[in-house]
C-alpha cells in the first residue's frame, strides 16, 4: 500500500478512472491529471521539471499494488456474499 | 458494464482464448452509409468497444491481479491491450469524422478518447522501459521515497 498520502490519492483517481462507466471517462481522466498536475507544478515551482508521462510510468508498480490490494479485498467481498 | 457469461469458464474465470476470440471481432472496416446511419453504426461500434473493455479489465483482474501471472499471461495481456488501443484510436477517428449518435448510455467521443488514453498508461505500467534507477529517483523525488 502507497504510503504517501499524496500518491495514495492519485493511484485512487487512477483505480476510479479505470473501473469508471463509459459516460464517466473524461470526468474522472481529468480529476486524475489534475492532480497529477497540481503535483508537478508545485514540483516545477521548486526546479524540478517532470514530465507527466515519465511519472505514470514511474509510479507503475506502485498502481500495481495498490490495484491488487484493491481487487483482492473486493473478491474477497463478493465470495463472503455467495 | 458486465460481460457475457458465455465468455467465462465453469468456475467463472475469463480465460485469454475466450477474451480473445471476442476481442478480435472485425470493427475496424471503412463506413460508408448515410449521416444518420454512420452515426448510429458508430455508437454501436462504441458499445462494443467498451464491452470489450469491460471483458479485458476482468480478465486482466483475474488473471494479473489476483492470481501470480506467467509468461503467456503477459503474452496475451499485451497483445490484446494493443489491439483495444488500435480499435480504440480507429473509432475516434472514424467518430470524429461522421459523429455518433446520442445514447442512453451517456458516453461521448471524449470518453473514448480517455479510454483509449487509460489503456495506452495500462501499457506504459506494464510494459514501459523505465529502468529502475530512474522510477526509484522519480519516486524519491516527487513523494520522498515513498
Amino acid at each position: 500500500m502507497a504510503r504517501n498520502p499524496e500518491l495514495e490519492a492519485i493511484l485512487e483517481a487512477r483505480y476510479d478512472w479505470e473501473g469508471a462507466a463509459p459516460s464517466q471517462k473524461a470526468q474522472l481522466r481529468d480529476v486524475y491529471y489534475k492532480l497529477l498536475d497540481q503535483l508537478l507544478v508545485r514540483h516545477a515551482r521548486q526546479g524540478r521539471k517532470l514530465a507527466r508521462g515519465d511519472v505514470i510510468e514511474a509510479m507503475g508498480d506502485e498502481y500495481k499494488e495498490f490495484r491488487r490490494a484493491r481487487d483482492r479485498r473486493l473478491a474477497a467481498k463478493v465470495r463472503r456474499l455467495r | 458494464m458486465e460481460p457475457p457469461r458465455v465468455f467465462m469458464s465453469n468456475s467463472h474465470e475469463p480465460r485469454w482464448d475466450a477474451i480473445s476470440c471476442f476481442l478480435a471481432g472485425e470493427d475496424r472496416g471503412e463506413i460508408a452509409g448515410d449521416k444518420e446511419a454512420n452515426a448510429l453504426l458508430l455508437y454501436a461500434k462504441s458499445y462494443l468497444f467498451f464491452h470489450k473493455l469491460a471483458l479485458f479489465r476482468k480478465g486482466e483482474t483475474a488473471r494479473l491481479y489476483l492470481n501470480e501471472p506467467d509468461e503467456s499471461d503477459f503474452m496475451f495481456h499485451r497483445a490484446l491491450l494493443q489491439r483495444l488501443i488500435g480499435d480504440g484510436s480507429v473509432l475516434v477517428k472514424q467518430v470524429k469524422r461522421h459523429g455518433m449518435a446520442r445514447n442512453a448510455e451517456g458516453f461521448s467521443l471524449a470518453d473514448i478518447e480517455a479510454t483509449v488514453e487509460e489503456l495506452q498508461q495500462t501499457e506504459r505500467q506494464w510494459y514501459g522501459k523505465i529502468t529502475g534507477r530512474r522510477r526509484r529517483e522519480i519516486l524519491q523525488d516527487l513523494f520522498d521515497g515513498a
